[in-house]
């Protein structure tokens, strides 16, 4: 519609109204009074007919006595309504835009034929979705053209995948696999594109990062949803793909990021650690390709297809540094008492100092490809009845041949390369999702029942292979050769070259405190994976539209979805041998096998499992309207997931989730122009399959001891096919005492049990409270605020009441886990917000979010340390780390503001301009003080309560976008576009080392303050024995504490050149 | 995959009835906890007063090492004899008797001063470290309707060895022993999700030299320390010494180790 006005005003054919086609997906709705000018008493009879470049015919309603009508199963976009009726002037009320999931109200006031006074008809279109109490954002081609969105790099970042504009939401921010939504972790976030979920069955997180190219429209739903919607405990990202229309339409695009000097300056994280040292930057990242969209038979069968490859592609340098120490007038090691040589230590900082060892660096080359595709039929069936099949494949292949992977999951390049610079870039990661899905929408009984149905099958594929063709299992090539960690004292020299090494790492105790080289990977790939994920899904809704005592739409639903998870792993090699500290043994650290019985063990090359889940559920809702000024939105939905290990029996049920959603909404002026609302909904988690995998029933693994040494297992030779042959033979083992109670003198480990569940294990849900207010002060300039409360109920995850000795699955604080602390996490926030869509050549949004998020429960994965394990975090394992574990969580930002603005400018008859910009800043997050625990290692211990260390300072990021189309045909258009993401290349502090102490510690008791804590307050717990071992002290802090871990990405300049036909 | 689809069907039918499915949730199997960090601790009780009287019928309890064993590629034979697992407990008091270790006295030639010095004998041939070690020939896959898995067929575990003496003085070290385990066919594992595989009940007949003696077995899991007469929680079997806080354990005065307060399952009233 407001392309089409632009038309008007400059008599230029605008690209966004051609470069999208139109979507099938039809769930909008318009309603209406008609009634008539003169007495203002209601109009029957009306007929009203809907048209819009995005419906294929026409739809065609009648007002009933009442004066109402609806217009049911629209496809969003920008509509024309006609109101005909004998004795009434016709009227017609073009540019009404509809967006994807919304209800508005269009109410008209119809001029007799004989009526003479002039009256004057207010022909603005409402934009206020009267009929819910959602809240979010609904992002469409008009934003994502003008607005600098889909930031390069990042999880899906070269692909600009739809997920990521879900940042754009107030309440939403980026978290480690996707986007935070009101406080939850992305993985609990519902990704559904079609109508059918796209979650990665295994993890929760998006598998399919669909280009923004393929996508019409976007509805994030951030809270305040339907029982339609279910199986989430975060936010709904809704996305519709295109479809074609009655004429032939199409893009060819190509978008880059230059890296080198295009990117601006990157601060570099400072870490004395390690002598290995990494430094990424881009090279270049991009997607071009090209969509086409046209009818097969006009009004009846239209297709669309699109194809789009994309690329990433960094530089990692890796290089190695000598930490510099006392020496003296010749350049030998001063040795104090002890006879160890002294740091020389940055006076400022504190940190070590250190000197690049000329030779060793060495440049990597990180990236991944991807070939997106997608094709869809739309065929009309009659008016009432449609249906769509569509195809869309996300394939994308990372590393291998000596390319470093970027991981899919995170979009994340390698930090650092602590290793043999040959045992890098041998492995590729495949990621790759196929969704085939076939819809059917269609009206029956005057438009009274409808019903939609979706039928859909979700392929993923998750993999990381040896780049030499062997497979997990296979005992020859890379697959066949075992990963080898060493550990004890030596120096980078003993396993790399350079000129003069030596001499620059003497240190007079041989190199082990200049070039320490501890955890240093040498050998094979290790843990290799072959992964096939599918989801079989299948929904139907009927919706009935019944007049009693006002207007209801019932709606009920029923929704099954079977989810499976086939994975394949081994450690390459059969084993990964790990060192023991002192380098006297090494250890089959990690061997899938089982004993029979004492010493009679059998090692597997490979594991594998099929871990599959049934999802069943249904919902029926009432949205139920009053004098067009009351709506009491009422339901409930009920599911039940049946979780199936990896022997095909049921590891247990997760029944009754019985989630109530009520919401009542006020229209004061009932003319769609201003709502109040409240909303109160219960939420329940489908719980991913990767605790599956992992625990039912567990891993089959074993672990040996073996003799170091020359002609057993030596640490020269270890990396090696011919070291390892001759390390791995009954010969080098080494028996523990006979007076050990084990039974098994050679091995320990081997078991194969599932983990055990409380009987009473309740489903994971969460609850929310919303209250809000929406007024429409000008055309399409909507204000308004709200305010939402999410809390947990139960919380599945997994604890120990011994300590780490027993696991079991089951309810913090409930059952009979019921002395663990219930799991809190409370969100608390305050929105508001100022929107303009785009019209008369500008839009702009405007948002400021309060918040607060407390408790002792991140969500599905672990942010301290980006544990993704759904549901089997370390959170809740240990007693011991109970304590101090409730506080401000890592995702807590008091303040964030969004503000987005975007204008265009007509030069000549062919010519324009748009300019966008766009500014979000937020307050930091909390810092916590953390230590390590024995089992488990760092960042586990809470030393005082968590994120009571202060905070990390505001970030500020401003982004522009400039845009110049060109017309050089009929409807061809040439665009140009620049994004500048970080204008001013803004360095701030996005994180900071939060580890206090790499030592094992308790946490302290007694709420003692950040500003009062000292080494002397904190036990420190003996590794070996797990008793107290008197107190910390000054030598065990990390240097890095509080030190910046990560800046904010530089400033990245993404070019687009885009053909429209 | 059928049985996928007939949950399936059957729970489309239950789904419309929304309230109140109770739904249970599966057995997970016959858990044995076993950790090599962490060991049983079992108490003894004679079964008749003429037991106690003997001298072989003094043992007030011990550690032991109690694991299972489980084949994952039994056959389906086996599986319903309950042959595809099995049940090795290790005594502290025959693996103790593998190996002795002892102190002595010698002029080191170099300095001429005399120095302490330790050595340590094994008392039996590799080939019999095994022996310390009693299997069962069953242990059923899943619990019986009490919860209980019942572990039969422990062949004896027993070794015989020669008194150590010290080399230097001549002392007695170790004396000469013989000591037979026989569990019987009633050793039981408690498994349930609220106390995994951490309890177990059954008798022994001990024989030392020509004695022999019943005794009943209490154990539990994991063997911890406690302080006889504290009231502390963490230094008398509460809460805080790592034991399952359900656990009704006392503090063994003998032992100084906890130990269960009743024959198992030995848990508080809820």
């Amino acid at each position: 519609m407001q392309v089409r006005r632009m038309l008007r005003a400059t008599g230029v054919v605008v690209v966004a109204g051609l470069s999208y086609g139109t979507a099938a997906y039809a769930d909008s709705v318009i309603v209406g009074q008609v009634v008539s000018a003169e007495n203002k008493k209601p109009v029957a009879d009306v007929v009203v007919t809907a048209t819009s470049p995005n419906l294929q015919g026409e739809q065609v309603v009648v007002t009933d006595a009442q004066g109402q009508y609806r217009i049911p199963q629209l496809p969003p976009g920008m509509y024309t309504l006609r109101f005909d009726k004998e004795s009434f002037k016709p009227f017609s009320r073009p540019e009404i835009q509809l967006r994807l999931d919304r209800t508005i109200r269009v109410n008209v006031e119809m001029l007799p034929e004989a009526f003479q006074t002039t009256i004057d008809v207010v022909a603005r279109p409402p934009t206020i979705d009267v009929g819910s109490t959602s809240t979010g954002v609904n992002v469409d081609q008009d934003f994502i053209k003008r607005i600098a969105v889909n930031r390069p790099g990042g999880k899906g970042g070269a692909a600009r995948s739809f997920d990521s504009l879900a940042e754009l939401a107030p309440g939403a921010q980026n978290d480690a696999y996707g986007v935070s939504i009101n406080g939850t972790t992305s993985p609990e976030n519902g990704y559904v594109v079609d109508g059918l979920s796209t979650n990665d069955p295994a993890f929760g997180i998006n598998a399919s990062p669909l280009s923004v190219e393929f996508v019409q429209d976007v509805n994030i739903i951030t809270g305040g949803y339907m029982p339609e919607y279910g199986r989430s405990t975060g936010g709904v990202l809704n996305a519709v793909t295109k479809s074609g229309s009655n004429e032939f339409h199409g893009t060819v695009f190509g978008n880059i990021t230059p890296g080198g000097v295009f990117e601006g300056r990157r601060a570099q994280v400072l870490n004395e650690s390690s002598v290995v040292g990494g430094l990424n930057s881009l090279t270049a990242l991009g997607d071009f390709g090209a969509t086409l969209g046209g009818p097969i038979l006009k009004d009846k069968l239209w297709f669309f297809a699109g194809v789009a490859p994309s690329f990433s592609r960094y530089n990692h340098q890796r290089s190695i540094s000598r930490i510099l120490i006392q020496r003296d007038a010749n350049g030998a090691p001063m040795l104090n008492e002890d006879g160890e040589p002294t740091v020389l230590r940055d006076a400022a900082t504190g940190q070590a100092q250190t000197e690049l060892i000329p030779g060793s660096q060495r440049d990597y080359l990180a990236e991944a490809r991807s070939l997106q595709y997608m094709g869809k039929l739309t065929y009309l069936i009659n008016q009432d009845h449609n249906v769509s099949v569509s195809v869309t494949g996300t394939p994308s292949v990372s590393g291998g041949n000596g390319a470093l992977s970027i991981d899919p999951q995170t979009g994340g390049v390698p930090l650092r390369l602590v290793g043999d610079p040959n045992s890098f870039g041998i492995t590729q990661e495949l990621a790759g999702t196929t969704a085939v899905g076939l819809k059917y929408a269609g009206a029956f009984n005057e438009k009274k029942l409808l019903v939609d149905a979706n039928v859909g099958w979700f392929h993923q594929t998750a993999s990381t292979l040896p780049d030499d063709g062997t497979r997990p299992g296979d005992a020859t090539g890379l697959a066949g050769l075992s990963l080898v960690q060493f550990r004890a004292p030596r120096s980078i020299a003993y396993f790399e070259n350079y000129a003069n090494i030596n001499e620059l790492c003497d240190d007079g105790v041989g190199g082990t405190v200049s070039c320490s080289a501890i955890n240093y990977f040498r050998g094979g790939p290790g843990f290799i994976n072959d992964g096939l994920l599918d989801r079989m899904q299948a929904n139907a809704k009927g919706t009935y539209l019944l007049d009693l005592f006002g207007s209801h739409v019932l709606k009920t639903g029923v929704d099954v979805e079977l989810l499976s998870y086939y994975q394949k792993k081994a450690f390459s090699g059969g084993v990964t041998h790990r060192e023991t500290l002192s380098g006297a043994a090494w250890q089959d650290f990690r061997r899938y096998g089982f004993l029979r019985g004492p010493d009679d063990a059998e090692p597997l090359l490979f594991q594998e499992a099929r871990s599959t889940s049934t999802t069943v559920g249904g919902f029926l809702q009432d949205s139920w309207t009053i004098a067009s000024r009351f709506t009491v939105n009422a339901g409930v939905r009920y599911d039940t997931q049946w979780l199936y290990g990896g022997d095909q029996s049921l590891a247990f049920v997760l029944s009754n989730q019985i989630s109530p959603r009520v919401g009542l909404i006020v229209d004061p002026m009932a003319n769609g122009r201003m709502k109040v609302y409240a909303n109160f909904a219960r939420y329940y988690e489908q719980v991913p399959l990767n605790l599956l995998d992992r625990a039912f029933p567990g891993e089959r693994r074993f672990q040996a001891n073996r003799a170091s040494g020359v002609g057993r297992c030596d640490p020269a030779t270890m990396h090696t096919r011919e070291g390892q042959d001759q390390c791995e033979t009954d010969a080098t083992l080494v028996a523990s005492a006979p007076t050990s109670l084990n039974p098994s003198r050679l091995y320990t480990g081997g078991k194969s049990e599932k983990e055990p569940v409380d009987p009473n294990i309740q489903p994971q849900s969460s609850d929310e409270y919303l209250l809000g207010a929406e007024y429409e002060l000008l055309a399409n300039v909507r204000l308004g605020g709200n305010y939402v409360r999410r809390n947990m109920g139960s919380v599945i995850e997994d604890m120990s009441r011994d300590d780490g000795n027993t696991y079991f699955l089951g309810n913090p604080g409930q059952g009979f886990a019921k002395e663990f602390p219930r799991p809190t996490r409370n969100y608390d926030a305050v929105v508001l917000f100022l929107n303009r869509t785009f019209s008369d050549g500008w839009l702009a949004q405007a948002n400021y979010t309060w918040s607060r998020l407390f408790g002792n429960y991140p969500g599905l994965f672990r942010p301290e340390n980006a544990q993704l394990d759904p549901n089997i975090l370390s959170d809740f394992d240990l007693v011991s780390l109970l304590k101090n574990r409730e506080g401000l969580l890592p995702y807590d930002r008091t303040h964030a503001i969004k503000l987005f603005g975007a204008k265009e400018f007509a030069f000549s008859k062919d010519l324009t301009a748009s300019i966008g910009l766009s500014y979000r800043g937020n307050s930091g997050t909390p810092i916590s003080y953390i230590g390590a625990h024995p089992l488990y290692g760092p960042s586990e211990a809470f030393i005082i309560q968590r994120g009571s260390g202060g905070r990390t300072p505001w970030v500020n990021n401003i982004d522009s976008n400039v845009g110049v189309n060109y017309r050089v045909g009929k409807s061809n258009v040439v665009s140009l576009t620049v994004d500048v993401f970080n204008i001013f290349n803004f360095q701030g502090v996005t994180a900071v080392d939060q580890n206090y102490t790499f030592a094992s510690v308790l946490p302290v008791e007694g709420g003692v303050k950040a500003g009062d804590l000292t080494p002397g307050m904190i036990d420190k717990i003996d590794d070996d024995t797990g008793e107290v071992a008197g107190k910390l002290s000054e030598a065990d802090l990390n240097p890095n504490f509080k030190k910046p871990t990560q800046y904010q990405a530089p400033r990245q300049i993404r070019l687009g050149l885009r053909y429209t036909f | 995959m059928t049985k996928r689809i007939a949950t399936t069907v059957a729970v489309l039918g239950a789904a419309s009835i929304i309230s109140g499915c109770a739904i249970e949730q599966p057995s997970a199997g016959c858990f044995v906890q076993d950790s090599s960090f962490a060991l049983w601790q079992a108490k003894y009780i004679p079964k008749t007063e003429a037991d106690a009287a003997k001298a072989c019928g003094q043992l007030k309890g011990e550690e032991l090492g109690v694991w299972k064993y489980s084949n994952p590629e039994a056959s389906a034979a086996d599986v319903a004899a309950n042959r595809a697992a099995r049940l090795a407990i290790r005594p502290r008091g025959l693996a103790s008797l593998t190996r002795t270790s002892y102190k002595y006295k010698e002029v080191d030639p170099a300095t001429g001063k005399e120095v302490e010095k330790s050595r340590t004998v094994d008392r039996v041939t590799q080939d019999k470290w095994d022996d310390a070690t009693a299997l069962s020939t069953t242990l059923p896959p899943e619990p019986d309707s009490e919860g209980y898995c019942k572990a039969t067929g422990f062949a004896p575990a027993a070794l015989t060895v020669e008194t150590v003496t010290n080399h230097v003085t001549g002392a007695t070290v170790a004396p000469a022993a013989s000591v037979t385990y026989q569990f019987n066919d009633d050793v039981e594992v408690f498994s349930a999700p609220s106390a995994p595989g951490t309890q177990l009940r059954g008798s022994l007949t001990y024989t030392s030299g020509a004695c022999t003696a019943e005794y009943e077995v209490w154990a539990l899991w994991p063997s911890v320390g406690c302080v006889p007469g504290s009231t502390e929680p963490a230094e008398s079997c509460g809460v805080g010494s790592g034991l399952n806080p359900d656990f009704d354990a006392v503090c063994d005065a003998d032992l100084e180790a906890c130990v269960p307060a009743k024959r198992p399952g030995s848990f508080k009233a809820q």
